[in-house]
């Protein structure tokens, strides 16, 4: 799952990076509005991470302009904790907000969250008829039995499952699962959709030649 | 409504002086009246007092009273009286005996009486009862008329007074709708042409003010907010890495160090705020004694030598001896600012020039940098708390966005004043003007 942070102070932009990597998400920063905002529009987030005072471009206006063109799930930081604020910022097209400053564990379960309901599925379990996706723990169950999957192969299944019964290209799996400094653009995917047959059984991703994935 | 509004009071006093001024009429009216009836009166009693008089100086009174209701008018009353007090005469059996000259009027008789010689009275009387029923007639028609004119003049006095008193109940309903959450509405003075909408207008100039002091004041808190929360969540945030995360002493390393940093820039904050806040609540002391500016400059020269030195920033000083009375440490911690934001705004490898000059009584230090300047629109809000031009630019740099805000108050404390010229792309100078020794 692919998140944007926009945050002009770079060491807390860095931490909420670092905390989300580890938390399996390919994460892009934007440390100002303007580029924030352009990338905010320009790319299929699963979630955005936006501070509301930044110096040039307010994270106002980027929550006003998205909302005009996407439904992208927005996590804003603020700090202020007054009431009024918090209902502005619903009120505004926010999914939810954190103040500043926040626990690391917060941030992450709700970044999970937003990515969740965004894409349709608001239990954290997700079960496939026999292959089950804990999306908290970051954990699958084939038959009752914990699987090992690498962070790739996970963040692969788990995107396949959230968009289960559609049809998922891979230009799509590109977008949500690598970050813009990551330049994998070989058949990469094919190597981790064979590692999850093998791993999980042949049925569990089905191939449309020349389109791309789907978890029926 | 009480009895002591306006409306109330107004009306209450216009009504005692439009009844007043017509009881005042009227009994002069009245007055006036009743003296001519009786003068006239009274003419007619002094011709029938010379006739009777006439009768009674002839020798005999025997056939007087025949003699005197002859020459008198029927219907008159007449009295005579000799030296002794006894009666010789009389129209009217149970007549007084005179004791003064004069007229009076007893009941609806209006008499004369006149001593004569020898210590004999007559007395002449006509009956005023018509006259007095005219008086009285007089009297009614007033009170009707007074009382209608009473009736009129209250009832418009009280609708004018309605009328004019209408803006001020607007004025009041919109004053109570103002509030800390809703001070955006406004007097309306349409239709107001009097003295009232002066004061709307007055009003709604202190509600402006009232409305840009809290918007300023929730600005400032939201900035502050902002400056201490953000560091503090870098903190936090990286804490919790180090905890979670990080394996190698390097990594370690590198998050203690941003760790300190953020520490570095809420402690500038907090000691920033603390100082305004003393300032703003008149605790500031000055520690007075005489200020040597040009040694005083010297050693900030050489305090943020090392920040010149790291962006190649050359400090360049044309000082004339000048000193002025105040507090070393605060003048120098304005100073100080200053000339850390010539340095920090000016491109590396710029030139900060300082100038100190006696101006007669004043003290002037100019410093000028090299820098791209400030836009005209932020210069009047360039002194005001957290009040940033280029946010991305200063942000990280270790300030606190307070700076320029503690120069002024600690120049303003010294009775000096601070300001700052510049125009975009030819750097920008800020003057300071202290009261010389």
């Amino acid at each position: 799952m692919r998140v944007l942070v926009v945050e002009d102070e770079p060491h807390l932009a860095r931490a909420v990076r670092e905390a989300l990597e580890v938390a399996g998400f390919a994460v892009d920063e934007a440390l100002d509005g303007e580029t924030g905002l352009h990338m905010a529009v320009g790319v299929d987030y699963d979630a955005i991470v936006l501070d509301l005072m930044l110096p040039d471009v307010s994270g106002w206006t980027i929550l006003d302009r998205l909302r005009k063109v996407k439904p992208t799930p927005v996590l804003v930081l603020t700090a202020l904790d007054a009431v009024d604020e918090k209902v502005r910022c619903l009120d505004a097209g926010a999914d939810d907000y954190l103040t500043k400053p926040f626990e690391i564990e917060e941030l992450k379960a709700r970044v999970r969250a937003l990515v969740r309901r965004g894409a349709g599925q608001a239990a954290p379990v997700i079960d496939l008829g026999g292959i089950v996706i804990d999306t908290a723990g970051r954990t699958v169950k084939a038959n009752g039995h914990e699987v090992n999957l690498a962070p790739k192969e996970y963040a692969l299944l788990e995107l396949l499952a959230l968009r289960r019964g559609t049809l998922v290209t891979r230009t799509m799996i590109y977008e949500h699962l690598w970050d813009e400094h990551d330049g994998t653009w070989s058949n990469v995917v094919d190597v981790y959709v064979s590692n999850l047959r093998s791993k999980l059984g042949p049925d569990v991703v089905t191939t449309r030649r020349g389109q791309g994935y789907i978890i029926a | 409504m009480t009895f002591r509004s306006i409306r109330w009071t107004l009306s209450f006093w216009y009504a005692v002086i439009i009844i007043g001024s017509l009881a005042a009429l009227g009994w002069t009216l009245l007055a006036e009246m009743e003296r001519k009836l009786y003068e006239d009166a009274d003419e007619q009693l002094e011709y029938w007092l010379w006739m009777a008089r006439l009768e009674t100086s002839k020798a005999s009174t025997s056939d007087l009273q025949q003699r005197l209701a002859a020459s008198l008018p029927r219907g008159a009353t007449f009295g005579v009286w000799n030296g002794e007090g006894q009666r010789q005469t009389s129209a009217d059996a149970d007549l007084a005996t005179p004791r003064h000259e004069g007229a009076e009027t007893r009941g609806h008789i209006r008499v004369r009486t006149k001593r004569l010689d020898g210590g004999w009275w007559i007395l002449v009387g006509m009956n005023v009862e018509d006259e007095h029923h005219r008086v009285r007639d007089f009297l009614y028609l007033l009170l009707l008329t007074g009382a209608g004119i009473v009736v009129v003049a209250l009832g418009g006095g009280w609708l004018l007074v309605t009328r004019a008193l209408a803006p001020v109940a607007h004025i009041g309903a919109t004053a109570r709708r103002i509030s800390g959450e809703n001070l955006g509405a406004r007097i309306s003075t349409k239709g107001i042409k009097n003295e009232l909408a002066d004061l709307a207008h007055t009003l709604n100039a202190s509600f402006d003010r009232l409305e840009a002091e809290v918007e300023r004041q929730a600005r400032f808190t939201a900035d502050a907010s902002h400056e201490l929360r953000t560091p503090l969540a870098v903190v936090l945030a990286h804490l919790e890495l180090a905890d979670t995360r990080d394996k190698t002493e390097e990594q370690l390393r590198e998050r203690v160090a941003i760790c300190h940093e953020a520490s570095l820039r809420m402690r500038s904050v907090v000691e920033g705020l603390l100082t305004l806040a003393r300032a703003d609540a008149g605790e500031l002391k000055l520690d007075q004694s005489d200020v040597d500016l040009h040694a005083l400059l010297e050693d900030v020269r050489t305090s943020i030598g090392p920040l010149a030195a790291e962006r190649d920033v050359t400090v360049e000083h044309r000082l004339d001896p000048v000193t002025v009375p105040g507090d070393a440490e605060r003048l120098r911690e304005a100073i100080t600012n200053l000339y850390t934001n010539a340095v920090r705004h000016s491109d590396d490898g710029g030139k900060v020039t300082i100038t100190l000059e006696r101006d007669n009584d004043v003290a002037v230090v100019r410093v000028a940098d090299t820098g791209p300047g400030i836009p005209a629109e932020h210069l009047p809000r360039i002194f005001e708390r957290f009040y940033r031009v280029d946010v991305a630019r200063t942000r990280g740099d270790g300030g606190s966005g307070l700076g320029l805000s503690i120069t002024r108050r600690i120049i303003e404390l010294h009775r000096g004043v601070v300001s700052v010229a510049s125009s975009e792309g030819e750097g920008a100078e800020f003057t300071v003007r202290l009261p010389a020794v």
